[in-house]
């Protein structure tokens, strides 16, 4: 594949990002279903607009298709059905957060990006056993009032 | 050399030797045919030598030896002192084989397990004796001058002998300067010495002259005589005396020089081109390069359709946009092509076995055999080269065994006794195409039913229903033989099983085409490359979203109407030549929802795809073209969905899925579907095809073998003067054509022509003329008018209506042309 600009200013990011995240955790985070969900940077490879889905029949439910990216064949996850919730209306905000997992790029669907932000030590909780279902979450961090799950991505791509 | 850099040239070993065998395997069968071609017992002399120098080197020493004994045989056979029988040429063949058998050894590291003592035994016997093998070994290679030959040529065509004579003295030999001497004044007692080897200083004065001589001389004595010379001078241990022929001599001075040792001359005979070796992981980038080219390509043609269709007030940078679009596709193309050629070789690397195949199997089975092959210049993937192999040779000796018949058979039928196989190779539409064909038996479809029965593949009822066509299918299954008795070669019915499984693994197509009693041809079809990620492919729709089928497995795209359709089983089928097809409504399979209502037309499209030896038709929405697509996996965690083999990129930038079509042909193609009844109806039915349009309230019908074209309403220029129905004429692509007005030959009321309506060409004697109608609705095929109709023509009361059809339940009246314009004046109009 050839190297974008997009691509190249996306590495320098990252070398950048990873820089940060060893001071402490970068993480973006964005809403499903009007809840804040997080994810950390370093998994991040980034962030596109909504294109046209292509969905592909006979696969597990929660892919919702697969998008071009720049020539390259991306599966298309959709939270709110990997998480039973129901399913919104297409809004402008949507964006595909195109995440690495296992060396394999793949996007989820979410309903706005809301910020980037890194928490506070302090400020991070390991997983309470509450009743959401599986342990999707990493852990929990505490951001003005609210508690957003950092998840665990491998748990909630392949779930069984 | 250390064990790695052995590893390092096994792989241009194993070249090389492929390549010296094939010209032994090739050289040898020419060599029974024309055992006293010099040029022929150099080049296998050339290629044993080769075979046996590299073994050296490469440290296979039993391979070295084995191909050391050969190289003797056809040493004695380039002296002429070996006659060529067909009993030698079997041994040399499985000398040949014993040699493959090494070389695949080598491979497996296996080499130590060859037996070779049989084989060397073998050839040992026809070594004359044994002091003279071991002395033809020893002997040096020899070259002469251009002006030598010529004075040895000049000898011969003076009655003169010319003799090559080589001399050994014995090893204890004492005074070796001083025998050579005397043999050399032997000689020249009796002729003429033209040259020496080693000088007469070297053997006449070095102290480290081996005894070995060698002369060519001139000389009007006797072979004998001479021979008795030498042998009277004492310790003379070997003598052998060579009449060297005019076309040895005349022989171009390549061939000459292309003495045994010389390594650079044993590639005279192949084309030498310069060449690299390259890693193909290199080449597979670059291909991956070429396919984000084609991709970007194809994105570039669509956004230049796009601005064609606006309204362009740029036109100068559009018309930039389409020059460059058009140059950069065309070199795309052609990168395309060279990075495809980068892969591909000659079949005839393969072919080239065929011969000696042919050979040996029409020996076995006692049959005498006429082959030709064609397009051995055919360039495939290396790969394909190699999958391909196994198919061909069982189909060449299934055709030798089974298809050709005995002589006494093929007499009493009247046939050449001779019998023909013909292997030809070619490309078409960006496949390959291979065909094996001969003029033998044929397939006996009543045969491969009573086998299939007899293996409990079928039962009794289900071949009754059987077509023939079916039938010859079923050899392609496993355990069936037609043959009477097993032979070595073939009879035992793996062999098309295998066939159809190599073929199905590089994503081939066969076919087969028998008559009994003229002759059986299989016909293959291959991709021309495995690994390419570009590959043609046919765009459908199924409802709103578009597929790809990829081209090679894509026969043909036909229509069948919904009455046409059959239900067998919970399967939908249709009959398409013949044959019964299974109908796959993809849609549902793929869980597609129809966005519009049901399909309201009466017909299908149907794609027609096959895969190896099964065919199904796709019912599809809509067929949009081919285009070159780029083949893109779905990744690891999408896995493998059912029927979707992979996916591309379409030119709006939009993913489009791959139909897996493998998947839907073994799993639909496979349930044998068989409906004689139905075949029979519908081969029964005579179709006609109609053209159907609109004059006034009716609709009426034209057969459309009597229309040459329908065109819009241009221009009409009238005529003065004109018979009435004539509305004028037009001009028709620089022919001028009169037009009747339909409304006025069917006395209906006169209208103004409006934009529906058309001018439908018809032929009459030898003329064009236009049909002025009001809009044309459809062209149908319907059953052939039958006479019912043809009753109601009195009732109807007209000469110009010929019958009356139901067309899905509207009332077509069908006209007859000729009465319509039969009785039009027309010679005005030519």
């Amino acid at each position: 594949m050839f190297l974008t600009k997009d691509k190249i200013q996306l590495f320098e990011s990252r070398v950048f990002l990873e820089h940060l995240n060893q001071l402490g955790m970068q993480s973006v985070v964005f809403s499903i279903d009007h809840q804040m969900y997080s994810v950390l940077i370093e998994q991040i490879v980034e962030i596109v607009r909504v294109p046209i889905i292509t969905s592909v029949p006979g696969i597990d439910p929660i892919i919702e298709g697969v998008i071009n990216l720049r020539g390259n064949i991306i599966p298309v996850v959709n939270l709110h059905r990997r998480f039973q919730l129901p399913i919104p209306e297409k809004h402008k905000k949507n964006r595909i957060v195109i995440v690495d997992v296992n060396g394999e790029n793949i996007g989820l669907i979410v309903e706005e990006v809301k910020m980037v932000t890194t928490f506070d030590e302090e400020d991070i909780e390991p997983p309470h056993h509450q009743a959401i279902d599986e342990d999707v979450f990493t852990s929990f961090a505490k951001y003005e009032g609210q508690v957003i799950g950092v998840l665990n991505l491998h748990k909630v791509l392949y779930h069984a | 050399m250390s064990e790695y850099d052995l590893s390092a040239y096994l792989s241009v070993f194993l070249d090389e030797a492929d390549e010296q065998i094939q010209i032994l395997d090739k050289e040898i069968l020419k060599l029974e045919k024309d055992p006293f071609n010099v040029k022929i017992v150099q080049s296998i002399f050339r290629a044993a030598h080769t075979l046996k120098g590299s073994s050296a080197s490469m440290g296979y020493e039993k391979l070295k030896q084995f191909t050391h004994h050969l190289e003797n045989v056809f040493e004695h056979i380039r002296q002429q002192d070996l006659t060529v029988t067909t009993e030698l040429v079997n041994v040399l063949f499985e000398s040949v084989d014993l040699i493959k058998q090494m070389k695949t050894a080598i491979v497996d590291n296996q080499l130590d397990a060859i037996d070779t003592t049989r084989g060397i035994s073998a050839l040992e016997k026809f070594m004359p004796n044994a002091t003279n093998k071991k002395a033809a070994n020893l002997k040096k290679p020899f070259e002469l001058e251009q002006y030598q030959k010529d004075i040895l040529l000049e000898g011969l065509k003076n009655d003169y002998y010319s003799y090559e004579i080589n001399v050994r003295l014995s090893d204890d030999a004492a005074m070796k300067n001083v025998r050579a001497f005397m043999v050399y004044s032997a000689l020249s007692e009796k002729g003429e010495i033209i040259v020496t080897n080693p000088t007469v200083e070297t053997m006449e004065q070095d102290e480290t002259f081996d005894g070995r001589m060698q002369f060519d001389i001139l000389s009007k004595t006797e072979k004998d005589v001479l021979e008795q010379a030498i042998k009277n001078i004492s310790d003379v241990s070997f003598t052998s005396i060579d009449l060297l022929t005019e076309d040895f001599l005349a022989a171009p001075k390549k061939l000459e020089e292309a003495a045994p040792n010389d390594d650079a001359a044993l590639h005279t005979q192949l084309k030498v081109t310069p060449t690299i070796r390259v890693d193909v992981e290199k080449l597979d980038h670059l291909m991956g390069l070429v396919g984000e080219l084609v991709i970007n390509q194809t994105r570039l043609v669509d956004v230049r359709g796009r601005f064609s269709e606006k309204d362009i007030r740029h036109e100068r940078e559009f018309d930039v946009l389409n020059e460059v679009t058009n140059q950069l596709s065309l070199v795309i193309s052609e990168l395309q092509d060279g990075m495809t050629q980068t892969r591909m070789l000659p079949i005839e690397q393969l072919f080239n076995r065929f011969p000696r195949l042919i050979r040996d199997t029409s020996m076995k089975a006692n049959k005498e055999i006429d082959f030709e092959m064609i397009g051995e210049e055919t360039e495939l993937d290396r790969i394909l080269i190699e999958e391909i192999s196994d198919p061909l040779i069982h189909l060449l000796r299934n055709a030798i065994d089974h298809g050709i018949e005995d002589q006494e058979t093929r007499e009493k039928s009247g046939k050449p006794a001779k019998g023909k196989v013909t292997l030809c190779a070619a490309h078409e539409e960006k496949q390959v195409v291979i065909r094996i064909q001969d003029d033998g038996g044929g397939i006996d479809p009543e045969k491969v039913k009573r086998a299939s029965i007899q293996k409990g593949l079928i039962t009794e009822a289900e071949a009754k229903k059987m077509t023939d066509r079916e039938a010859m299918f079923l050899i392609f299954k496993s355990g069936i033989s037609t043959a009477k008795q097993i032979t070595d070669i073939s009879g035992r019915g793996v062999g098309m099983d295998i066939v159809k499984s190599h073929i199905e693994k590089i994503n081939g197509v066969i076919d087969i085409d028998s008559i009994v009693g003229k002759g059986t041809t299989f016909t293959i079809k291959l991709p021309l490359t495995l690994t390419l990620s570009i590959i043609s492919a046919l765009l459908i729709k199924l409802s709103n979203r578009t597929f790809a089928i990829p081209l090679i497995n894509v026969l043909e795209i036909i229509r069948i109407h919904k009455n046409d359709i059959q239900k067998v089983k919970d399967q939908e089928v249709g009959v398409v030549r013949g044959r019964v097809l299974p109908l796959i409504r993809m849609k549902e399979h793929l869980g597609i929802e129809d966005s519009k209502a049901p399909n309201p037309k009466n017909r299908e499209f149907v794609v027609v795809v096959g895969f190896a030896d099964k065919r199904v038709g796709i019912i599809v929405d809509k067929t949009l073209g081919n285009q070159e697509i780029v083949t893109k996996s779905l990744g690891s965690y999408i896995g493998t969905p059912p029927f979707i083999s992979g996916a591309t990129i379409m030119g709006d930038a939009n993913v489009a899925l791959i139909l897996d079509v493998a998947l839907v042909v073994t799993k639909f193609g496979s349930e044998m579907i068989d409906l004689p009844h139905l075949i029979q109806q519908s081969e029964a039915k005579q179709m006609d095809q109609l053209v159907t349009f609109k004059v006034g309230q009716e609709e009426y019908g034209l057969d459309i073998e009597r229309t040459k074209d329908i065109v819009p309403v241009s221009s009409i220029t009238r005529i003065v003067d004109a018979p009435p129905e004539i509305l004028g004429i037009i001009n028709l692509r620089g022919n001028t054509l009169p037009v009747v007005d339909l409304r006025k030959r069917l006395k209906l009321e006169v209208t103004p022509y409006t934009k529906k309506s058309r001018i439908i060409v018809v032929e009459y004697e030898q003329r064009d003329i236009g049909l002025l109608v009001d809009e044309v609705k459809q062209v149908v095929k319907v059953d052939r008018f039958d006479e019912t109709a043809e009753v109601q023509k009195e009732a109807n009361g007209s000469q110009l209506v010929k019958a009356i059809q139901q067309v899905d339940d509207r009332t077509v009246l069908i006209l007859d042309c000729d009465e319509i314009v039969s009785t039009i004046e027309f010679h005005n109009f030519y």
